[in-house]
């Protein structure tokens, strides 16, 4: 009878603290966490102490001559001193996954996926069977699933840390095609507007040299010819839009010209007037340029897509560098439908202007934006024009 | 209202006058004087009095020097934190957004579009100021500056400042503007006695108050926007209104 009520104790105990724990989550994180994230939380909290308390209990009972101490030594090992150890190794543990759960924490498609949610799968079996443990009459079994437990659970740790890190590597190698994509693209741009310079350069050179033996001649008929040719023709050239382009040479950062570029010529080419500005060099986001170049991606997706239906579709960027202040601004403005809306709304998870599929964009900005005290950003929308700027500091 | 156009173009400077003058009286907006300079030191030393009511429309490119006027603008802008600026200017690859933040120019006005699109710009830009300077009271500006966030705001455009769970960041929620900055809703608090905490997360201008749903403890400002108000607040929210 005193077993059952102790088993039922710890039964309860272990759902009771399992559930406070995610409780607290959810109360805490819910608008910054996935559910299977606080989730994750819980049960591994739970979960990790039983299992590295099994641990040294077993190495106790295995090196330990527990047989010969006093019944008063065994105790004291098993409630004073063994805490003490599982807060330790909990620490070095925390400190060698940390960088995976950090990759975790930012990643809201893996926190969704399959592969996360079998972890938690997992993690709960395992509770269960931890708990079902004191149902086995038979003491050597039960020590036997006891390690059972947990192994298992320490190989539950080593799988999360090896699938999140080819997760983390994956995205990467991505990331880099990705990058190195766009800047051939953005090359071949380059070498297209320097073959029309050229080619201008050369018909100009052959009209100065023609018009100047007209001029030797007097004839100011052919001159004028001449000189209206050059002015039908050079407009064209001389205004192309993709002169825009030339100013991300100030960009020092690889992935954010490359991601400018891909975007720039992707708004041209659907017929948004693009204009970039950016005066000084441009040498530090002040931040990490992955979480970087994840916003900028956004504002102007955002953007493109927002200028796109409009009558006078223009997208106008800027980046202004305090190198005093060590401060950065990237403004973006695009022409908008509405005359204004309520800026406040479009943060909020899920709403959108622009259908079902969308608007998870901001609350993404928001989510990255919540890991950086020195980095915000301003929104204003007037008279047709919608700015977002991403001011960061160093 | 006092205008000031600084253009060395004579044609031009006349051109935007009438404009102007026909624009103020279409609208029966009352303005004191236009003055017209086509040279920027002319301009420069008749600057006196300060305020938002100063209207300076500039030229860009002036004689001599392709950005002349961007220095007259700061000159201007040294002087007089509130005056209006507006560049007029030929289009062309101007770092148009970055001066714009650099001298808080409220327009950049390209002459070589037709008429009837410069005149449309023109009237956007003045029924701006007017606007502006019927809702403030002279020079009213919310000034935040700590090592971390720094910015002015005409006091009438805050709605209210609101907490983002789990940061230290709050959102400065505008009439036609969002912000966010790091900092403590007390200490913004307690920076002008206009303001009301009205929830433990949200710090209202009482100006921009429309009225109070007490049924649903909803503060409803004059945009439509809400936030939260805690139930024990109302009654301290009515006396204040």
């Amino acid at each position: 009878m005193t077993t059952l009520t102790a088993y039922i104790l710890g039964t309860f105990g272990h759902i009771v603290q399992v559930v406070l724990l995610i409780t607290l989550g959810f109360k805490f994180n819910r608008r910054t966490q996935s559910i299977h994230l606080i989730y994750f939380y819980g049960l591994y909290a739970v979960l990790s102490v039983s299992a590295f308390g099994t641990i040294i209990q077993s190495l106790g009972t295995i090196f330990l001559p527990i047989r010969f101490l006093s019944y008063n030594t065994t105790t004291m090992y098993e409630t004073i001193l063994s805490p003490v150890i599982i807060g330790i190794l909990q620490y070095f543990i925390i400190k060698l996954i940390s960088p995976n759960l950090t990759i975790i924490r930012k990643n809201q498609y893996f926190q969704k996926s399959n592969r996360f949610k079998f972890v938690n799968l997992l993690l709960s079996l395992s509770l269960l069977s931890y708990l079902l443990i004191p149902l086995f009459k038979n003491n050597e079994y039960k020590a036997t699933v006891n390690i059972f437990f947990a192994i298992s659970v320490v190989s539950l740790l080593i799988y999360l840390k090896n699938t999140t890190q080819n997760y983390f590597n994956l995205q990467l190698a991505e990331q880099r095609q990705q990058q190195l994509n766009n800047l051939t693209n953005y090359t071949t741009e380059i070498e297209t507007l320097y073959n029309n310079i050229n080619g201008f350069r050369h018909d100009y050179i052959n009209l100065i040299i023609s018009l100047e033996t007209s001029i030797h001649n007097g004839d100011i008929k052919q001159i004028r010819e001449i000189y209206n040719n050059v002015l039908q023709k050079s407009p064209n050239i001389l205004n192309h839009d993709h002169h825009s382009l030339g100013v991300l040479s100030k960009i020092m950062i690889p992935a954010i010209k490359s991601l400018l570029s891909h975007k720039i010529i992707y708004a041209l080419e659907k017929g948004i007037r693009t204009e970039i500005e950016i005066e000084q060099q441009w040498t530090s986001c002040h931040m990490d340029t992955l979480d970087y170049i994840r916003i900028l991606g956004i504002l102007l997706d955002n953007a493109i897509e927002a200028s796109e239906n409009t009558a006078n579709a223009f997208i106008h960027i800027a980046v202004i560098i305090d190198p005093v202040q060590k401060e950065n601004r990237f403004i973006i403005e695009n022409a908008t439908t509405e005359e204004t809306s309520s800026i406040h709304q479009l943060f909020k998870h899920g709403v959108t202007t622009k259908g079902n599929d969308h608007g998870t964009g901001l609350h993404s900005v928001q989510q990255i934006l919540i890991d950086y005290e020195q980095a915000h950003l301003e929104t204003a929308h007037a008279n047709q024009k919608f700015s977002q700027t991403l001011v960061t500091q160093g | 209202m006092h205008i000031n156009i600084l253009e060395d173009d004579i044609i031009q400077q006349q051109k935007l006058k009438r404009y102007l003058v026909e624009i103020l009286q279409e609208n029966d907006w009352s303005y004191q004087q236009i003055n017209t300079y086509s040279r920027p030191e002319q301009l420069l030393t008749t600057l006196t009095s300060r305020g938002t009511h100063h209207l300076y429309f500039l030229d860009v490119e002036l004689k001599g020097s392709d950005k002349k006027g961007f220095e007259v603008a700061k000159a201007i802008r040294n002087h007089d934190p509130y005056a209006t600026i507006i560049f007029v200017t030929t289009h062309s690859e101007f770092l148009s957004l970055t001066f714009k933040y650099h001298v808080s120019a409220l327009d950049f006005i390209a002459k070589d579009q037709d008429a009837k699109d410069f005149k449309q710009q023109l009237e956007n830009n003045l029924q701006h100021v007017v606007e502006q300077f019927n809702i403030d009271t002279p020079l009213d500006l919310f000034q935040f500056n700590t090592p971390k966030a720094h910015f002015k705001i005409p006091f009438s455009d805050i709605l209210y400042f609101e907490t983002q769970p789990g940061t230290r960041q709050i959102v400065l929620v505008g009439v036609a503007q969002r912000m966010e900055f790091t900092g403590q809703l007390q200490d913004i608090a307690a920076m002008d006695s206009r303001l009301f905490r009205s929830h433990r997360a949200y710090l209202v201008n009482t100006n921009n108050v429309e009225q109070i749903d007490k049924a649903n403890n909803i503060i409803i400002f004059k945009n439509q926007s809400t936030c939260l108000i805690s139930r024990r607040k109302v009654k301290a929210l009515i006396n204040i209104l």
